[in-house]
C-alpha cells in the first residue's frame, strides 16, 4: 500500500517536462484528461513567468554567433525617402520563434528555430508554417509561444518584433505572446542577460483593433514604457542534458593528470577581467543612441508631415463645405434648384499615421541609453575598484 | 578537450598538401546547443523502444576540409527493423533548403545517431549522406545515451568512412574515429557557466554586477591558497614542485610590472564615464517626457 501511494505521489507532479512531450500528437485544442486544472483552455490565465529549456538558451547563443546578412531594407508606412542608412539599422538581429506551453501560469520553452530576417508573419505559407509541419513530423512541441531575439546594447523593441508577436497573440491566445531578449554584447563583458517580456494591457487591446494612431494611443495609455511587461525568467535542463553538463566540468575518472598549461576538463571555470573595459565598449553605445535617435527623428519628421498633410486636407474640406453652402444659399435666392450637400466626412486619404513605428525607435533609444547608463555605470566601479 | 573518453589513436594533422581533394577531415569541432538537441531528439522519440534516432549535422568545413565546424542538426525521421532501415529522404532535402533559408551559412556536413554501435544500416546511410556531401566526405557523430552506473556513457565520437573491399559496394566501409571537441565562443560563456552552476540555477537575468563580485570573490580563494601553498613550500612542510614555481613567479611578475603607472588614466576615464552617464539619463527623460506630450495633445 505504502509502495503505491509512493509511486502514485512520484509519478503525479514529477516531471512535467514528460507530460509536455505527451500532448503533442493531439491536436494543440484536445488535451487529455489528467492536465485538464493545468493546462489554461480558455486563455484565461496570463502568464507569469518563463522557464527556459536549456537546449533554448544554447540554441539562442549559438545563433547570436552566427554571421548574419544584413537586413532587408524595409520601407514601413509610406516613406517619402527611406531613412538613413545607419550602422544600428543595417546590424542584422538574431531572430528566432519559441516553442512550448503554458502550463499552470508558467510558459514553459522547449524547442526553438531561427527565422530568416524580414519575416513578420506565421501565416499559412510562411517559412514558420513549412518549418513547423516538419518538426511536427518529429514530436518537437509546435506550439509558437513567443520570439526571441538577440540584440546588442539593449535597444530592441523594433517593429517586427511586435509584429511578430502580434501574430503569436492572434494565434495563441491572448497574453500568451513572450518576447525573450538576450542582450550579446553584454555577454561577451561577461554578464548574461536574458530577459523576457509580453506585451501590455494597453499595446494588446491595440494591436487586437489593428490601430496604432494617436487615438487608440490614448486611449490605452501607451507609451514606449508602457509597450511590454517583464517577467521573471528561469531556466531547467532535463536529466540528459544535465548529465552532458556536468561531464564537461567533471574531469573523467582515470584520465591524465592536469598540467599548468593544459586543463583537464572541457569547461574550466572562468573569470571576467579586471580591467577597465569602457575604452572599448562605450563608443559602441554611444553611437548606437545616436543611431537610434537619427532614426527616431526621421520618423518623427513623416509623420509630422503627415499630419500637417491631414490638416491641409481638412481645412480645403471645410472649405468646399463651406463654399456649396453659400452656393446653395445663392441658388436658394435665386430660385435655382440647389446642389447636394457635401457629405461632411471625408473619403480618403485621412487616416491618422500608426504611431507605432514611432513608439518603437522611442522604445529603442529609451533601451539603448539605459543600456549606456549601466555600462557606464559598471565602468564606475571598476575605477573605483 | 576531448569530450569522449581517451582512445589510444593518435591523430595526425598533416599539413595541407597540393594535391588533397578531399581529404578526410582530422578534427571535429561541435557546438553544445548540438549535442543537447540530440539528446532532447533521443528523449523525444515517440517509439521508446527504438534503440537510435537519427539526424543530419549542418556546419562548415575549414579550407583544406581537416576541420569541420558543427554548428546545427536537425531531427530526420526513420525507422528500423532486423531487415530494413529507411530514413525520410524528401523530408531532410527540404529541411536543408529550409535551413539555407533562414540566413545562416551552413551546408550538410554529415549525419548523427544516438547508439554507440555502427552495423550496416550505419553504412548505408553514410554512403547516401555521402552523396549529399558530395565531393566532401561525410562525417557521423554517435551519442551514447546508456548512463551507467559507473559514470561513463555520453560519449561523443565522431568518424568518417573510407570505402573497404575490391569492389566499392555501400555497405561495406571502415569507420575512422576522428577526436571532436566542444567550441564555444566567449560571449556565449555565461551562458555556459549559468548552466553548469549549482543546482537551483540561478536567473539568467542578474544585474552585471554579480559576476564581478562573484569573480572578486574566486579571485580571492584563489590568492589565498596559492598563498598557503608557499608558505608550506618554505616551511618545508610540502615538497616543491618546480614547475608550479615557475609559473607563480612568472604571474606575479607580469603583474607587478603593469601596476605602477595607472593613476591619471583612471582619472580621465571617470570624467568621461561621468559625462557618458549624464548623457544617458537625460536622453531617457527627454524620451518619456516626449511620448507623453504626444498622449496629452491629443487629449485635449
Amino acid at each position: 500500500m505504502t509502495s503505491m501511494a509512493a509511486a502514485l505521489a512520484a509519478s503525479l507532479p514529477a516531471p512535467t517536462q514528460q507530460r509536455v512531450a505527451t500532448p503533442q500528437p493531439a491536436a494543440p485544442t484536445k488535451v487529455p484528461q489528467r492536465m485538464e486544472g493545468v493546462v489554461d483552455v480558455e486563455a484565461a490565465r496570463e502568464v507569469e513567468t518563463v522557464q527556459l529549456n536549456s537546449l533554448v538558451l544554447l540554441k539562442i547563443m549559438k545563433h547570436s554567433t552566427d554571421q548574419l546578412p544584413p537586413p532587408p531594407a524595409a520601407t514601413y508606412q509610406q516613406d517619402r525617402n527611406a531613412p538613413p542608412p545607419t550602422n544600428l539599422s543595417s546590424h542584422p538581429d538574431a531572430v528566432g520563434v519559441l516553442l512550448g506551453l503554458d502550463l499552470d501560469g508558467v510558459m514553459e520553452v522547449e524547442d526553438s528555430f531561427a527565422l530568416p530576417s524580414g519575416e513578420t508573419s506565421l501565416g499559412a505559407n510562411s517559412y514558420s508554417s513549412n518549418l513547423l509541419s516538419h518538426l511536427r513530423d518529429v514530436s518537437t512541441p509546435d506550439s509558437p509561444i513567443g520570439i526571441y531575439l538577440s540584440t546588442h546594447n539593449g535597444g530592441f523593441i523594433t517593429r517586427a518584433a511586435v509584429d511578430l508577436l502580434v501574430a503569436i497573440e492572434r494565434a495563441a491566445g491572448r497574453g500568451k505572446a513572450i518576447l525573450v531578449i538576450h542582450d550579446a554584447s553584454r555577454a561577451s563583458g561577461g554578464d548574461l542577460s536574458v530577459k523576457a517580456y509580453r506585451l501590455s494591457e494597453g499595446a494588446r487591446a491595440s494591436a487586437k483593433s489593428k490601430k496604432w494612431d494617436t487615438a487608440a494611443l490614448v486611449e490605452n495609455h501607451i507609451t514606449p514604457a508602457t509597450l511590454l511587461t517583464s517577467i521573471p525568467v528561469t531556466v531547467s535542463s532535463p536529466s540528459l542534458i544535465n548529465a552532458f553538463l556536468t561531464s564537461l566540468t567533471t574531469s573523467p575518472s582515470a584520465s591524465e593528470q592536469p598540467s599548468l598549461t593544459s586543463p583537464s576538463v572541457p569547461l574550466p571555470p572562468s573569470f571576467s577581467a579586471l580591467s577597465d573595459p569602457l575604452g572599448q565598449s562605450l563608443p559602441a553605445y554611444l553611437s548606437d543612441t545616436l543611431d537610434a535617435l537619427t532614426l527616431q527623428s526621421h520618423e518623427a519628421n513623416n509623420i509630422a508631415f503627415l499630419s500637417r498633410q491631414i490638416a491641409r486636407e481638412k481645412v480645403r474640406h471645410e472649405q468646399s463645405i463651406r463654399d456649396r453652402d453659400e452656393e446653395n444659399l445663392r441658388r436658394r435666392k435665386g430660385g435655382l434648384p440647389e446642389l447636394p450637400a457635401i457629405p461632411a466626412e471625408m473619403r480618403n486619404g485621412t487616416k491618422d499615421p500608426s504611431r507605432l513605428e514611432l513608439l518603437c525607435l522611442q522604445g529603442q533609444v529609451d533601451g539603448l541609453a539605459k543600456g549606456m547608463g549601466a555600462e557606464a555605470g559598471k565602468g564606475l566601479v571598476r575605477c573605483y575598484l | 578537450m576531448s569530450l569522449d573518453s581517451s582512445s589510444s589513436a593518435l591523430h595526425l594533422n598533416l599539413p595541407p598538401s597540393s594535391s588533397s581533394q578531399s581529404r578526410p577531415p582530422t578534427q571535429i569541432t561541435i557546438h553544445p546547443s548540438v549535442v543537447a538537441s540530440i539528446l532532447t531528439h533521443h528523449t523525444r522519440r515517440p517509439d521508446t523502444d527504438a534503440p537510435r534516432v537519427m539526424g543530419a549535422l549542418m556546419g562548415q568545413r575549414s579550407e583544406s576540409g581537416a576541420e569541420v565546424d558543427v554548428r546545427s542538426c536537425f531531427a530526420v525521421p526513420h525507422s528500423e527493423n532486423a531487415e530494413q532501415i529507411a530514413l525520410d529522404m524528401p523530408f531532410q532535402q527540404s529541411m536543408v533548403e529550409l535551413m539555407n533559408r533562414n540566413g545562416v551559412k551552413e551546408q550538410v556536413v554529415g549525419w548523427y545517431a544516438t547508439s554507440p554501435e555502427l552495423n550496416a544500416y550505419s553504412a548505408l546511410i553514410q554512403n547516401y549522406f555521402s552523396n549529399e556531401t558530395a565531393p566532401f566526405p561525410a562525417v557521423h557523430i554517435t551519442v551514447d545515451t546508456t548512463l551507467t552506473a559507473s559514470g561513463e556513457g555520453l560519449g561523443v565520437k565522431g568518424w568518417v568512412s573510407t570505402a573497404l573491399g575490391l569492389s566499392p559496394k555501400p555497405e561495406n566501409c571502415a569507420f575512422l574515429p576522428v577526436p571532436v571537441t566542444i567550441k564555444y565562443s566567449d560571449s556565449e560563456r555565461p551562458a555556459l557557466d549559468l548552466l553548469v552552476a549549482p543546482q537551483p540555477n540561478p536567473s539568467p537575468a542578474l544585474p552585471p554586477l554579480q559576476s564581478l563580485s562573484s569573480s572578486l570573490a574566486q579571485l580571492s580563494a584563489l590568492i589565498d591558497s596559492a598563498q598557503t601553498y608557499v608558505q608550506a613550500v618554505n616551511a618545508g612542510t610540502t615538497a616543491p614542485d618546480v614547475s608550479v614555481g615557475r609559473y607563480l613567479l612568472e604571474g606575479v611578475g607580469r603583474w607587478s610590472a603593469t601596476g605602477a603607472e595607472d593613476e591619471g588614466g583612471v582619472r580621465e576615464g571617470v570624467q568621461d564615464t561621468l559625462t557618458v552617464e549624464y548623457l544617458a539619463n537625460l536622453v531617457r527623460s527627454q524620451v518619456e517626457l516626449s511620448s507623453r506630450l504626444a498622449l496629452l495633445q491629443q487629449g485635449q
